[in-house]
């Protein structure tokens, strides 16, 4: 028996397929989300993983941004309900977990027993977001995946006081004209994400611990060095932690195909 | 007798049409008076014999309006600066704009310069509302608005007018509670959209015709048995839940309205205005009456506590806010309404919403994730 999780976020989509013991025994993620070829794409790449198909799935259940015109699938919840349950199978007893993606940011508070419990996320806006960083990135003329290792090679973090996009970008190449150094201003850029993320977190009352994030930006070490140092918390990083929403799907899945 | 289905249709295309109102009222020979929100007083314009329609501005942003105001401005007051500069007023013979919020007092000014043939009546309501000097301060206001009513009107307002007028009103405001009441026991038949409506439609409409239709509802839906919702039940507050998207969102989600605490909807018929010997002094004690409401002073705080009363009586599962984006009065509500529904145990949903018929994917999924919220808790 299986269930098939897919969360077709804003810039990403993840695949993930549990058998009957809630083990993940496949999974995809392929860097095109809503409205394009992502979804087929994460979705073949997972059947050839596991050689499984379509028709060996039990129960599907979509999630994400893009989970209402992905039809395919038997069910359509929303990717909060899937990043609490996905966490609860990664990390159990989880209480407040921040998920960063592409478009946007969430804050959940979850019960004792794994139950999202309250919910906040972003306004329209993408400071803050996985945006943000790719924004930033390509100013630096950096990849994404570098920003980690460069803010752990800051010594001084530079201020980033805008925290509007478009004006934390001017903000970023003027610091870049008046030669300061790439590593502190990355960290000065995980700083100001950190602090709409924590802002967030605080709407939802006292942070309840243990704090893990999800999300593509988890993966960011210098995010999540920043929100911890924030927030004063210690954050959790599961290994799926991009994963998270569609592995909660699947067990969603896996309970309806039961 | 009409079916539920006809008055329902009936008071739609009212509320969906506001202005086929003005142009009706105008063909019948009558004055008619803007009201621009919040809880201007209506009865003093009908007491002149004018017929008198809320102005909530809406329509599409077509960016006149940055103007005045910066283009991230609460979008009831762009869009109703907006539709006072495209022309969509102009048949008005004078609009009452009360300053109940910051945004208001500026609204007032800047509709008289960007407009200067029209007639703006200015009001200024009192914020403390519970000491003498304040209620004195308001029954001048109102004397004040009478005056100038008079003038348009061609006749003054007389106190026997504003009486009978009074009386109009509150007819219209018991029939409005019974019909929230009935509404909440009838979600199969009284959706999120046609409960909007029933509401919408009191903003133009003549205050009798609307009064009469929505006791013929009460009446057909009485005669119902009540109807055993397993959705999710939720409490909408705010200064205005108009988007018609939204509301789709909720029934989509399987989410009926039971109750609200909105200042577009219940809160202005929350009490009958009470009776005084001097029909001012009752308008004065109607404005005090006014609770739970972020657009009035209130050191107390009321309005968490209101809705979980509310949402108890209404057996609600949750409540959402929708709160007007850059609505500081709002926004200033929220962190104190939280912490007083989450004592209470009731799940708090804050949607940022727009006066305009939109609704993004994010508010689709927070409507989603609540509605799973609740029923996976269940």
């Amino acid at each position: 028996m299986y269930g098939l999780g897919i969360d077709i976020g804003s810039t990403a989509t993840k695949v993930a397929i549990v058998d009957e013991t809630t083990a993940l025994v496949g999974s995809a993620i392929h860097g095109l989300g809503a409205g394009t070829s992502g979804a087929d794409k994460a979705l073949a790449e997972a059947f050839e993983a596991t050689g499984l198909s379509w028709d060996d799935i039990d129960f599907s259940v979509a999630t994400g941004y893009g989970r209402q015109r992905f039809e395919r699938a038997d069910k359509q919840l929303s990717e909060l309900s899937c990043h609490a349950r996905g966490m609860n199978q990664l990390l159990p007893g989880i209480r407040t977990i921040i998920d960063i993606g592409g478009q946007d940011a969430k804050a959940l508070r979850l019960t004792p027993t794994g139950v999202l419990d309250n919910f906040v996320m972003n306004e329209k806006c993408a400071a803050g977001t996985g945006r943000f960083l790719d924004v930033m990135a390509r100013v630096l003329e950096s990849d994404i995946s570098q920003l980690g290792k460069l803010d752990a090679q800051s010594t001084e973090v530079v201020e980033i006081s805008s925290t509007c996009t478009v004006f934390a970008e001017s903000e970023v190449i003027s610091h870049l004209a008046a030669g300061l150094r790439i590593p502190d201003i990355v960290a000065g850029i995980h700083d100001s994400v950190a602090k709409r993320a924590a802002g967030l977190v605080r709407r939802l009352g006292p942070v309840e611990q243990p704090v893990a994030m999800s999300g593509g930006v988890a993966r960011n070490t210098g995010v999540v060095r920043a929100l911890e140092a924030e927030l004063g918390v210690s954050i959790s990083v599961p290994e799926n932690c991009q994963l998270c929403g569609a592995i909660g799907a699947a067990l969603y899945a896996l309970d309806r195909a039961r | 007798m009409a079916t539920i289905e006809e008055i329902l249709a009936q008071l739609e295309e009212a509320a969906r049409n506001p202005m086929a109102a003005v142009t009706q009222a105008k063909e019948e020979g009558k004055k008619v008076v803007g009201c621009v929100p919040y809880f201007a007083p209506m009865e003093l314009v009908h007491a002149a014999g004018m017929h008198p329609v809320e102005l909530w501005g809406g329509g599409k942003i077509t960016g006149t309006g940055s103007s005045y105001y910066p283009a991230f401005y609460c979008s009831v007051l762009f869009t109703l600066i907006e539709r006072a500069l495209d022309g969509t007023y102009d048949d008005l013979d004078a609009v009452i704009v009360p300053t109940t919020c910051d945004g208001l007092r500026n609204l007032e000014e800047n509709w008289k310069f960007a407009r200067p043939d029209a007639n703006i009546i200015d009001f200024v309501q009192s914020v403390v509302r519970d000491t003498p000097e304040a209620n004195r301060y308001f029954r001048n206001q109102l004397k004040y608005v009478a005056g100038r009513l008079g003038e348009v009107a061609g006749a003054p307002v007389t106190e026997r007018a504003l009486r009978e007028s009074i009386e109009v009103y509150n007819r219209q405001r018991q029939a409005m509670r019974a019909f929230s009441e009935l509404a909440a026991q009838h979600v199969d038949v009284v959706g999120p959209k046609a409960r909007q409506a029933v509401f919408a439609a009191a903003r133009s409409m003549a205050v009798e015709t609307h009064t009469g239709l929505v006791e013929q509802l009460n009446a057909e839906l009485e005669a119902l048995p009540v109807f055993e919702f397993k959705g999710v039940k939720v409490l909408l507050t705010g200064i205005m839940v108009d988007s018609l998207p939204l509301l789709d969102m909720l029934v989509k989600n399987d989410i009926a309205v039971v109750g609200d605490l909105t200042v577009s909807e219940s809160a202005r018929y929350a009490t009958d205005i009470p009776g005084k010997v001097d029909p001012y002094d009752s308008l004065v004690a109607a404005w005090k009456d006014v609770k739970g409401v972020s657009v009035a002073l209130d050191p107390k705080k009321l309005r968490g506590d209101m809705l979980v009363d509310l949402a108890r009586e209404r057996g609600a599962d949750g409540v959402i806010a929708c709160i007007v984006k850059f609505c500081e009065p709002e926004e200033f509500d929220v962190p104190v309404m939280k912490v007083q529904m989450e004592r209470a145990g009731i799940p708090l949903l804050v949607l940022e919403v727009e006066s305009q018929d939109a609704a993004s994917e994010q508010v689709s999924t927070r409507i989603q994730a609540f509605a799973e919220m609740i029923d996976m808790a269940r």
